[in-house]
Order: structure tokens, then C-alpha cells, then sequence
């Protein structure tokens, strides 16, 4: 058992048996975590402090001052448990992101009588704090997605220091969706069609795309080729413009993952094709994706895209960096 | 912003907790500190922008340390402890940034709060304390709730006062009050009232005051007034200038609180009595002649002084016997010789008048006679007001001014005595007091008395009082009476409410506070052991140790049933109707026995799931219940009887129940 | 017979022609029932245009069908003033539009500018044509349909646009039951008839029912949950406005009617929400990474049964 890994108090495993991995949770005195807080802790230090100086000086004003203090912490131990013990939150499952952004968990909290701050953070990165009052708040936990791949929903930690910050009161939950992280998406030339492999940083221009039927204009992207662009258009003055070709072409792109691809290269391989499906999806062209000896047929629905995403995402997750 | 609120309030907090120390802080600590808050609140209200560099503030710190070192020896260790600790306040409330900056600054304050208490003692000091520990906590509170109005806040905190304010009652007076763990460093307060060494000038200043010295309850009979002599030290050394206790005396004191105690021979009536002190930083007790201690920490020693194992750092209370038919006739050879020592030279033609006496007059009772005659005979006069005295005070005093306070007369008489061959002693201490309601006797300080004690052979020590030959209205009526002739009473003090007796309401007034401070000082300031086993043996006749058991215990009890009460009382309500909370109740149920409603499923779908997946009879149960809810929630339509639902929810449990058994 | 009755012998009747889309069907129902305009989306030959006729036929209503392409112009559509030699000044000759039931296929194909002449006058209830104001015939409904994939060369409707429909359904393939029964009937060669189950006097009645059927406060804080959630979560790109939420508690009602209920229930406002909030939540976004429709999103994170 690793206790105090990363920051964290307790044991994985020791956790999902406690706190088993559910999406709604009512929290009850099995999934709440109370201790004095380090100003707690000083607190008391103080009460301490006091006492002795009281009974060294027979000073019985002090001596109250004291047990006030006693009192107050004893509530405050009462009133932390009593805000957090019935809440009841929902975790959502969190949309997928590339590497690099955010991921956001949406949460739903449900409070009978819940009062004063709650705070969220995943591993301790970024918090968010809720004011949490007598209703239903949607809220969220954020964390950022470092690797792509597909994988367990990490444990939010909630927690709160009501009221007056004496003690901290907290508990771990986690729910059983998947995160799903896609690669990081890295600009590179979108290759043409039927190209039979792209190897990584080649290049290769299109044949001309006459036969397509025109279809429409609309702003030029980075990384289309040159010879796409309304070139009559921006004499004009009108900017750069892309000329678009109704999209059912017989062409497709094949993208492909070459088995042996592996470390650094591979993951720069991966972001690429990222970037590619993303841009050939909003330009709804068919491409097919080979993956080792996976292979995805060609299509350019969404659908299909995002069936690509995710098998990049998760191709040889474990292995990734 | 809503920093700021609490910012504001904790800086207001530190400079007030601060301000009540004038007294004790040095004034450029207490100036640093209050520029710091100006520059604090001029920066939370935006008048300035720029706060004061870091290197600055660290120059201008290691410059405050090294002048407070230099100081802090002479203020003692724990006044320049309490500097040191408002310094560093100063300095952070500069620097008062981030979350925790605010929670030490917090946390200081409450100390610097604490520290008044060894200070001030009155009601009114500690009902302004209660107010800053008060707005201290409101700080806090809106500092982890920032986003709370002040309504809703305050009620909070109100909540948790009412809480805090019983249990702290209940745990200081059920738990044991412990006698001092260890002694701590002076704390070098000003000192009240007697000092240990009698200079004649000196007692008139005390006799000034109008400060309480300490009051007396007596549990039957009060004393006549002219029995009041309270008996605070006995000085023994005469150097010529100054009368003062002798060394020896102190080091017996020491021995005595370490070993058995020394009580002395009584017989006779007595009166009892307990006695509420007011601090004086020194080991002096009170008491009529002839007292044996009732409490544990107060000693008696074989000058018949009663004192106090500790300093009086706090009011304190004890009780005594006076065994007031007995007779001081106790004394070693060395103490007669002790009282017997003069100073090789000065005070010439005091002297040559005792030797003239002594010629004249055989026997120890003429002697001493002849003294008091010679102050009754002469036209001496009683004042507050004596000249100085520098050189021979005794030549001077009797020969040449023949106007003297109490001291005065005592130092000569002794002195005389002394030169006659009678050993003798002035005693120092109180006389007299304002009798209060119901058997009390409240002593000032301008009651500070000085007499003479001599030794007589037959009879012991023998007191005889020359203030009282010159001017029987002291003995008799207190000193306002035997003053009046001079108007010196309380000059110094021009708003005492002491110098309005004659105004009826006023003097009323005067005496409902007195009563009030003398609760005050008996039962809170001065709580003690003794108290505690007399609240004990009042609730179960008598404070054996098992009772003592109980009494805590009790008391514990009770505040775990404030507690209970507490969390009982704040439980969440639902303010939800009886259909609706009822219903609510049964889903939890069903949930519990594995019939869980999907968190966005609607009531309609969830009874078709209770149909399809659970027994007859639970399907009956839950059906009515069901219908109740939506026809109340949606069709508008009133509900079964809270009654009818709790039976409903009584039954659908009982066949759950047996469905899984 | 009550209306319940009538509804429920029309959908049987018009299930028996479109085979497995009921709840659609009824769908349907509810919006012309609510008195919107409705939208159906889906690939060509998935019984559309069937559906439209069938609901005219039982309704009992005048119906005509409108095949939108790029050329048609407004005046197409509403109709025009065209001179009569005989008496010497111009005569309104309605367009297709003067029906009580317009089937408007292919809306996206047409251009902007027939597009918002059809849009404004289901607003309006009334067409302008060289400044005379022409009313429609009441009822009126219109029944729009669009292709979502293959956009090249359409119109998408405009994103404000979209929320004049009340709803917006999808009828999706059939499952195998369903085809195999419609298989066999075309085998068989018969294709039953409909008759006027429902008259427009009825569905008046209906209409004037639904509007006064009791929605309780729980209702309405249901609603407000759904809509507010839309508002603060961040995953919704559009929020759903008041016109939406009005929306969904006038279709409620009328399913709730429609079921034969005199008050609404949660399940009524989740049975409607997909068709009346979808196309509002999602507009035009068809690259959008959210795969799980955003009405379905929004009603899992609303509890229906809490206080």
C-alpha cells in the first residue's frame, strides 16, 4: 500500500473499496474524510497555548477564553461533517479532447442544505470552487489531458472548509465512465487522395480536381493546397478563399499507421493523422484509416471520424510516452 | 470586493486588541502598528496604491528587533515576548496578501486578545474582548464563506456562539482547576496597593486610590468596625528612612510553602470568612488576627501573616478563619531580638526623648502610655497631605511638622518603643471598609492602614494604634471623615463616584457595581477549587471524591446532549409536502432493498419498472403511494393523510421485508 | 368517442401504412395538435411524404404537396395576381400554400428568398401579395422536410429560422419487424385506405382542450430545471430560449392530451423533448464532437422527482 503517492492520502485500491466507482453518489459518513486543517491544527495549538498560560497565571478569564475556543472547534468539527454528509452528486461523462487541453468532468451537485464553499480539483491541478446553496448546481471538475488514450475516470476530490476553515473535509469520488484523450492534432499538409501510404513529413500534391464538380467557397485553411485557392476571388479584395468541390468524390485518402511505428515517432505520426481526420471531417471527405492490422473502411460521417479518433487514441496506448 | 470586508475587520479587530494593551506595549510598537493598519485600510479602501517594498519592510524589521532586545530587558520577558508578537503583526498587516497571511494574522490577534486577559479583569474589559473575539470570528467565517451575505452569516455565527457559550461554562466549572503547572517569568505589571517596604510618604499615595483592594464575606456575624484590622505584613527592619521586612523573614516564607505548614495556637471565637483579592503581583494576603488559612495555597507564618504560595498575578479567593479572642503570643527568642534592632545612628533628639521617657517611666505599660500620651498631647494633626521628610523623618515628625499619616505615626512609635527597650513592629495592611450588602465588607485601597505591634511578656504582641489617638474619626468612621478638615479625600481622583456617597441615587449606583464586581470577582474571576467542591457538595451534600467523578461526568453529559440538540436542531428540513416527502421516503426504501429509481427517471416510468420487477405486494403498497404522489404533484388534486402515509410506508417496508425473507 | 379513442384509432391506421414509427406518428400528431409546424429530417425514401399525406387524410384536411428546388419562387408558392381580359383587372389566383396542410419537401433545396416567404407566412398565418394581405385557411399547418446528409447544393435553414418549427422528428430506418411486414403488405398489394377519423371541428376542440389542460407547478419547475440546465452548463452551444421552453410545455400538454390524460407528467416532457428541444440545442452543428443527441444529455441531468 502507497499512502501519501502523489499527494494522495490513501491507497487506490484501498479507495475503490471504500468509495467503489459509481456515477451517482449520496455521501455518508463512509465516503467523507474529516481531520483538523493545518489552521485547525494551530487552533488547537493555541487552545493549548492558552491553557497553560491560564493555569500558570490562575486566570480564569483566559481559562474561558479558552474553552469558548474548545467549544467553537468542537462545533466546527459537527458543522464540516453535517455540510458534506448527503450531498449527492452526479459525475457526467466527460466529451473527449486532444492532448494538451482540458478536460472537463461535469458534475452535478444536489444539496439539501449544503453551505459555504466546495471546492474541486483532480490530482490537485486546477480547482473550482461552487457556492453551494439550498439547489441543483452543475459545476465541473477540470484536470488537463496529458496523454491520450482511453482511461479510467481519475478520483475528484471534493472538499470544503466550512466554516471557519478548521477542519477539512473531503472525500474522493470517481465515476466509471472512461476519459477518452485523442492525440495532441499537429499542423501538417493534408495528403491527397490516393496516395497509398503517407509516410510521416512527405508531401504529396494532388492531381488536379477538375473532374469535381464546383461547389462553393469559403475561407481559405492552412494547409489546403495553394492551387485550390480563388485566386480571382482575392484579386477582388474579397481574401483568401478556398474553392470548395462537392464532396462525392470517388477518391479517398487512406491514412495509415505503420505497425513498427513506435516512441516518439509514433506519437507524432498520431498527432498528425489527428489533425488530418479533424480537417477532412469538417470538409466531409472520405478517408480510410490502417492501423497495424486494424483497418477502417472509407467513409466521411462523423460517425466515422470520431471511430478513428478514438482507435488513434487508444493504438498502442500503453506504450505512448 | 468581499476580501475586503473581512481584511477590514480583522485589522480593526488587531488594532483595538492592541490598543487595550496601551499599558503594556512600548508607544513606538504600538505607533508602528497603528500606522500599518492606516497604510492596511488606506490600501482596502484605494486611496493608495502602492504598498511598501519587501527589502523596506525587512530593513525596517531587523531595525524593530534590534530596539526591542534592547528595551526587553527592562520590561521583563514576557512584555517584550507580547512586543515581539504585536511587531510581527504590524509588519504582516503590511504584507497581509494571501489566505494564509490572514489565518496568522487571525490567530495572533486571538492571542494578543487572550494576553489582555492578564491585564484586565473587569466586566466591562471583558465584555469588549467578547465583542473583538466576536468580529474576530465573523472575519474567519466570511473569509471561508465569501460569498454569504452578512445576514445570513451572522445568524451562523450566532448559532455557534449559543453553542460555544454553555459548553465553556459547563467545562470550566465541571472540569478540575489546576493549580499552576509551573512559574512563569514576571510579568512586571504595575503594581497596586501595599508595597513591601513602608516609607512613610508612600502609603499616603496609596491611600489616593479609590480601587477596590479586596472584599470579605463573612458567613455569620460581621466584625465591629473597630476590630477591622487587616493584617498584611509585619516590618521588621528600621534602617532610619524606611521600614521593611527582614530577609530572614522571606527566606522562612520560602521554606514554608515547601514544608509542613505552621499553624498557630487558637482557641476562642472565630469568624469565618472568605476573602476576594485583587491582583497585586505580590504574595500578600489579608486577613484579621488571628487567622489560620482554610485553603490550600495560602500559607501562615509565625508573624501571623497569611500569603499566597503564588503571586497575585489574577483575583484570587481563599478562605480564612480569624480566631480573634486569641492572643499573638507567640514568639521565638530571635524575633524579640529582631524587633529589637535599631539603626547605629540618626534621629538624635528621638533618642534623647525615649531615654527621657524610659527614665520617667518604670514599667513597659507607662512606657508605651507615655508615647501615646505625647502624640495625644501635642498638637499633632492627621493628613493626607504630609510634608516631606527627608532627613531624621523621626526627628522631624515629632518634634518639628507634628503632621503625618498613619505610616508616620506607626514608624515613630516603633521606633520609640524600640529605644525604650520594648520590642517592636509595624504592621501594614488595611483598616476598616464599607460594608456592603449581606455580610460583606469591601476594603479600598485608600483603607491602607500602618500600626504598631508590641511585645508585652504576659500578653504577647499587643497592637496599639497612634493614628487612632491623634484622630478617632479614622478608627471610627474611615478616612473620608478624619480627612474632610483638609479636603484631601481622593483628590486625585476628582470623577470617583467614592466622593459622591452623599448623593443618594449616585452612591446606590456606586454600591449595585460594587455588588456586581464582587460577583464578578468571587464567581468567574476568582473561581476556584474551592468554589467547585462548594457547587459539588451543594448538588450532592458533600464532595467526595466519587461525587467529584460524577459531577464531571455530569457535566460532560450535558454537553453532549447540547450537542445532540444542537445537530438535531440543524438537521436539513425538508419543507417539501407530505405527498412529495413521503414518496421521496419510499424511494429511499426501495432503494435500499435494490429498487433504484435512475437519477433522471420519471415517477410514471419508475412505477411500470416496480411493476414488471418486484412481488405483488409490493407493487400494491408502492401503487398507492404512487398515485397519491402524482395525483397531488401533477393533477392538482390533495393528498392522503400524513397519517395514512406513514402507514403506507410502515406497510411497504414490513412487505419488503418478508418479500426478501 | 373520445378524442383519445379517435387518436388512437388514426395512429392505427396510419401505422398500418407506415409500419414501426408510432411513436413518430404520434409525434406528428402532437405538433399539429399543439399548432406548430413541423419538421421532419431524414434520408429520402423513409416514408415522409407518406407520413404527411396519411396525417392529412385522417385529419381530414386539405393537403398539398410543394417539391422545393433552387428555381422555385416565392410567387410559386404563394400565388399571384394575374390579369382576367374578361373583367379588365388583376385576380388573385391562390398558390399552394392556401391548403390547410402544405407538405413542403426539401425546404433546403429552395433558395433563402422562398424560404422565408414560406417561413413568414407559417408565422403569420397570412400572405402578402402586391401589398393585399391574403389569410390562410385555418387550420394551417406546414410540414417541412429535409435531407441531412448530401448538402451540396442547399440552403440550410437559417440557425433563427429553425425554431419556428415546433419540432423537429426524425422517422430513422425501420427495425426488421417492422420491414418485413411492410414487405409483405406490398406483396399483397394491398394499401388501406384512410378515412376522416378526425375532423377539423374536432381537432379544434382538441386544440382549445389542450390549451387549458392542467400543468402543476412541478410541471412548470421541471420544465424550468431542463431549460436553466441548458443555460448553465457549458456543454450546450445554445442555450434554449423562452420560446423554447414555452414550447416544450405546449407539446406536453398535447401529448399528455393525446394520451388521454388531464394533466401533464414528467414523462410527457421527456416523451416531446427530443423533438422540440434538439434542433434548438444543436442548430446547424453537424461536426460536433457531442454523439449522444443534447436532449438526451439534458434530461439525464435533471432529476423529474425531487421538491
Amino acid at each position: 500500500m502507497k499512502i501519501f503517492k502523489n499527494g494522495r492520502f490513501f491507497s487506490n485500491h484501498w479507495l475503490n473499496k471504500r468509495i467503489p466507482r459509481q456515477d451517482e453518489i449520496t455521501l455518508s459518513h463512509r465516503h467523507i474524510f474529516i481531520l483538523p486543517s493545518r489552521f485547525g491544527a494551530s487552533y488547537v495549538g493555541l487552545c493549548i497555548l492558552l491553557f497553560v498560560m491560564a493555569t500558570n497565571f490562575q486566570n480564569n478569564l483566559m481559562l474561558l477564553l479558552c474553552y469558548f475556543l474548545v467549544g467553537i472547534f468542537l462545533l466546527s468539527l459537527f458543522r464540516c461533517y453535517q455540510n458534506f454528509v448527503g450531498l449527492t452528486l452526479r459525475i457526467q461523462s466527460a466529451s473527449p479532447v486532444f492532448v494538451g487541453e482540458t478536460v472537463t468532468i461535469p458534475l452535478l451537485i444536489k444539496a439539501e442544505s449544503t453551505l459555504g464553499q466546495i471546492k474541486m480539483s483532480i490530482n490537485n491541478q486546477t480547482a473550482v470552487f461552487v457556492n453551494a446553496g439550498n439547489s441543483n448546481i452543475t459545476t465541473a471538475a477540470k484536470m488537463l489531458a496529458t496523454y491520450r488514450g482511453q482511461t479510467q475516470c481519475p478520483r475528484i476530490k471534493i472538499e470544503s472548509f466550512y466554516p471557519l476553515g478548521l477542519f477539512h473535509c473531503w472525500s474522493m469520488i470517481a465515476s466509471d465512465q472512461p476519459l477518452l484523450v485523442y492525440p495532441a492534432p499537429v499542423k501538417c499538409p493534408i495528403p491527397a487522395a490516393d496516395v497509398t501510404t503517407l509516410k510521416q513529413g512527405e508531401t504529396q500534391s494532388a492531381p488536379t480536381q477538375d473532374k469535381e464538380e464546383y461547389y462553393q467557397l469559403r475561407p481559405h485553411q492552412t494547409g489546403e493546397p495553394l492551387h485550390h485557392i480563388a485566386w480571382k476571388q482575392m484579386a477582388m479584395g474579397r481574401g483568401t478563399l478556398t474553392k470548395q468541390f462537392s464532396g462525392y468524390s470517388s477518391q479517398n485518402i487512406r491514412l495509415i499507421v505503420p505497425n513498427e511505428l513506435t516512441g516518439l515517432a509514433l506519437e507524432k505520426h498520431l498527432s498528425e493523422l489527428t489533425f488530418i481526420i479533424l480537417i477532412l471531417s469538417q470538409q466531409q471527405q472520405p478517408f480510410s484509416l490502417q492501423l497495424g492490422d486494424k483497418f477502417f473502411d472509407a467513409d466521411n460521417t462523423e460517425w466515422h471520424s470520431k471511430v478513428c479518433l478514438k482507435a488513434l487514441a487508444t493504438w498502442k496506448q500503453n506504450d505512448g510516452i | 470586493m468581499a476580501s475586503n470586508r473581512q481584511q477590514l475587520l480583522l485589522t480593526c479587530c488587531l488594532l483595538l486588541s492592541c490598543i487595550a494593551l496601551f499599558d503594556v506595549l512600548l508607544i513606538w510598537v504600538s505607533g508602528l502598528l497603528i500606522i500599518s493598519g492606516i497604510i492596511r485600510i488606506s490600501l482596502l479602501r484605494h486611496t493608495q496604491k502602492h504598498t511598501i517594498t519587501q527589502r523596506t519592510l525587512n530593513l525596517l524589521a531587523v531595525l524593530s528587533l534590534v530596539v526591542l532586545f534592547w528595551y526587553g530587558w527592562q520590561i521583563g520577558l514576557m512584555n517584550s515576548m507580547l512586543n515581539l508578537l504585536v511587531l510581527a503583526c504590524a509588519f504582516k498587516l503590511i504584507k497581509l496578501e494571501n489566505h494564509k497571511d490572514f489565518l496568522q494574522l487571525s490567530l495572533s490577534t486571538l492571542f494578543i486578545i487572550a494576553c489582555g486577559f492578564m491585564f484586565y479583569q473587569q466586566i466591562i474589559a471583558v465584555v469588549f474582548y467578547s465583542l473583538l473575539v466576536i468580529a474576530l470570528l465573523f472575519a474567519l467565517q466570511s473569509h471561508f464563506q465569501p460569498n454569504r451575505t452578512l445576514p445570513d452569516l451572522s445568524t451562523e455565527l450566532i448559532k455557534q456562539i449559543s453553542f460555544a457559550i454553555p459548553v465553556s461554562l459547563l467545562l470550566f466549572i465541571a472540569l478540575p482547576h489546576l493549580p499552576p503547572l509551573w512559574q512563569m517569568p514576571g510579568m512586571n505589571q504595575a503594581q497596586s496597593g501595599l508595597s513591601d517596604t513602608l516609607n512613610p510618604g508612600d502609603l499616603s499615595r496609596v491611600a489616593q486610590s479609590a480601587e477596590l483592594a479586596f472584599s470579605a464575606e463573612f458567613q455569620q456575624k460581621l466584625p465591629t468596625r473597630t476590630q477591622l484590622y487587616w493584617r498584611a505584613q509585619v516590618m521588621e527592619v528600621f534602617n532610619g528612612k524606611q521600614w521593611s521586612r527582614h530577609p530572614y523573614r522571606l527566606r522562612q516564607q520560602q521554606q514554608l510553602q515547601f514544608s509542613q505548614h505552621y499553624n498557630p495556637r487558637v482557641f476562642g471565637e472565630h469568624y469565618r470568612y472568605s476573602v476576594v483579592a485583587q491582583p497585586t503581583g505580590m504574595n500578600l494576603l489579608y486577613a484579621l488576627d488571628v487567622a489560620t488559612p482554610v485553603s490550600d495555597d495560602v500559607i501562615a507564618n509565625p508573624s501571623y501573616q497569611l500569603t499566597s504560595k503564588f503571586p497575585l498575578v489574577s483575583t484570587i479567593s481563599y478562605e480564612v478563619i480569624s480566631w480573634y479572642q486569641t492572643p499573638l503570643d507567640q514568639a521565638s527568642s530571635f524575633d524579640l531580638v529582631l524587633n529589637l534592632q535599631l539603626p547605629p545612628n540618626g534621629n538624635p533628639r528621638a533618642r534623647a526623648f525615649a531615654k527621657q521617657l524610659a527614665a520617667n517611666n518604670p514599667t513597659v505599660q507607662q512606657k508605651i502610655r507615655a508615647v501615646l500620651q505625647y502624640y495625644k498631647q501635642q498638637s499633632f494633626v492627621y493628613s493626607l497631605q504630609p510634608d516631606v521628610m527627608p532627613d531624621n523623618m523621626v526627628d522631624t515628625f515629632l518634634f518639628e511638622k507634628k503632621k503625618g499619616f498613619c505610616a508616620h505615626y506607626a514608624a515613630s512609635m516603633a521606633y520609640l518603643l524600640r529605644l525604650m527597650g520594648i520590642p517592636a513592629r509595624v504592621v501594614t495592611g488595611y483598616m476598616g471598609g464599607e460594608n456592603q450588602s449581606g455580610n460583606r465588607i469591601n476594603v479600598y485601597q485608600f483603607d491602607a492602614h500602618a500600626w504598631v505591634e508590641a511585645w508585652h511578656e504576659d500578653k504577647g504582641w499587643v497592637r496599639y494604634d497612634p493614628t487612632a489617638v491623634v484622630s478617632p474619626e479614622r478608627l471610627l468612621y474611615g478616612l473620608e471623615q478624619a480627612v474632610a478638615y483638609e479636603n484631601s479625600f481622593l483628590t486625585e481622583q476628582p470623577f470617583s463616584l467614592m466622593k459622591f456617597k452623599s448623593v443618594r441615587w449616585l452612591n446606590q449606583l456606586r454600591l449595585a457595581f460594587a455588588q456586581m464586581d464582587y460577583w464578578w470577582n468571587s464567581w468567574v474571576v476568582g473561581f476556584n477549587q474551592r468554589q467547585q467542591l462548594s457547587i459539588i457538595s451543594a448538588i450532592f451534600g458533600s464532595a467526595t471524591l466519587t461525587n467529584i467523578g460524577l459531577f464531571t461526568l455530569g457535566a460532560l453529559g450535558i454537553i453532549l446532549f447540547i450537542v445532540a440538540v444542537y445537530i438535531w436542531k440543524n438537521k436539513p428540513k425538508s419543507t417539501s409536502p407530505v405527498a412529495v416527502k413521503y414518496y421521496l421516503h419510499a424511494l429511499k426504501i426501495l432503494k435500499k432493498h435494490g429498487y433504484q429509481r435512475q437519477y433522471s427517471q420519471g415517477p410514471e416510468d419508475y412505477y411500470q419498472q416496480i411493476k414488471t420487477s418486484s412481488p405483488l405486494p409490493v407493487f400494491n403498497v408502492f401503487k398507492r403511494l404512487h398515485n397519491n404522489y402524482m395525483h397531488y404533484q401533477y393533477a392538482g388534486k390533495p393528498s392522503m393523510s400524513p397519517k395514512r402515509l406513514k402507514a403506507e410506508l410502515k406497510q411497504l417496508k414490513h412487505v419488503l421485508r418478508t418479500s426478501q425473507s | 368517442m373520445s378524442f383519445s379513442a379517435l387518436i388512437d384509432q388514426s395512429l392505427e391506421n396510419i401505422d398500418s401504412l407506415i409500419i414501426g414509427k408510432r411513436h413518430q406518428i404520434k409525434l406528428a400528431l402532437t405538433c399539429l395538435l399543439a399548432g406548430g409546424h413541423l419538421l421532419i429530417e431524414d434520408l429520402p425514401g423513409m416514408g415522409k411524404t407518406t407520413l404527411s399525406h396519411a396525417l392529412a387524410e385522417v385529419l381530414g384536411l386539405k393537403f398539398s404537396r410543394v417539391q422545393f428546388t433552387s428555381d422555385l419562387l416565392p410567387a410559386d408558392l404563394l400565388g399571384v395576381n394575374i390579369f382576367e381580359p374578361q373583367k379588365q383587372r388583376f385576380q388573385f389566383h391562390q398558390g399552394p400554400l392556401f391548403n390547410n396542410l402544405v407538405l413542403a419537401d426539401e425546404i433546403n433545396r429552395a433558395s433563402p428568398k422562398t424560404q422565408s416567404a414560406l417561413l413568414e407566412a407559417m408565422e403569420e398565418h397570412q400572405v402578402s401579395v402586391d401589398g393585399t394581405t391574403h389569410q390562410l385557411p385555418s387550420p394551417f399547418f406546414v410540414i417541412a422536410t429535409q435531407n441531412p446528409v448530401n448538402q451540396s447544393g442547399t440552403y440550410p435553414l437559417p440557425e433563427s429560422q429553425l425554431d419556428r418549427f415546433l419540432m423537429k422528428i426524425e422517422l430513422g430506418y425501420p427495425d426488421e419487424a417492422s420491414e418485413r411486414a411492410m414487405l409483405k403488405e406490398q406483396i399483397n398489394g394491398e394499401k388501406p385506405a384512410l378515412d376522416c377519423i378526425i375532423t377539423p371541428e374536432k381537432l379544434n376542440q382538441a386544440q382549445q382542450a389542450t390549451a387549458n389542460l392542467h400543468a402543476s407547478d412541478a410541471i412548470i419547475s421541471y420544465v424550468l430545471k431542463l431549460v436553466q440546465q441548458s443555460r448553465q452548463s457549458a456543454d450546450f452551444p445554445h442555450p434554449l430560449s423562452p420560446r423554447a421552453s414555452k414550447a416544450i410545455l405546449k407539446c406536453s400538454k398535447s401529448w399528455a392530451y393525446i394520451a388521454g390524460r388531464d394533466h401533464v407528467i414528467p414523462e410527457d416532457v421527456q416523451a416531446v423533448l427530443g423533438a422540440v428541444a434538439e434542433h434548438r440545442l444543436r442548430h446547424n452543428q453537424l461536426l460536433s464532437q457531442q454523439t449522444t443527441p443534447y436532449s438526451q444529455l439534458l434530461l439525464e441531468r435533471v432529476d423529474p422527482v425531487s421538491d
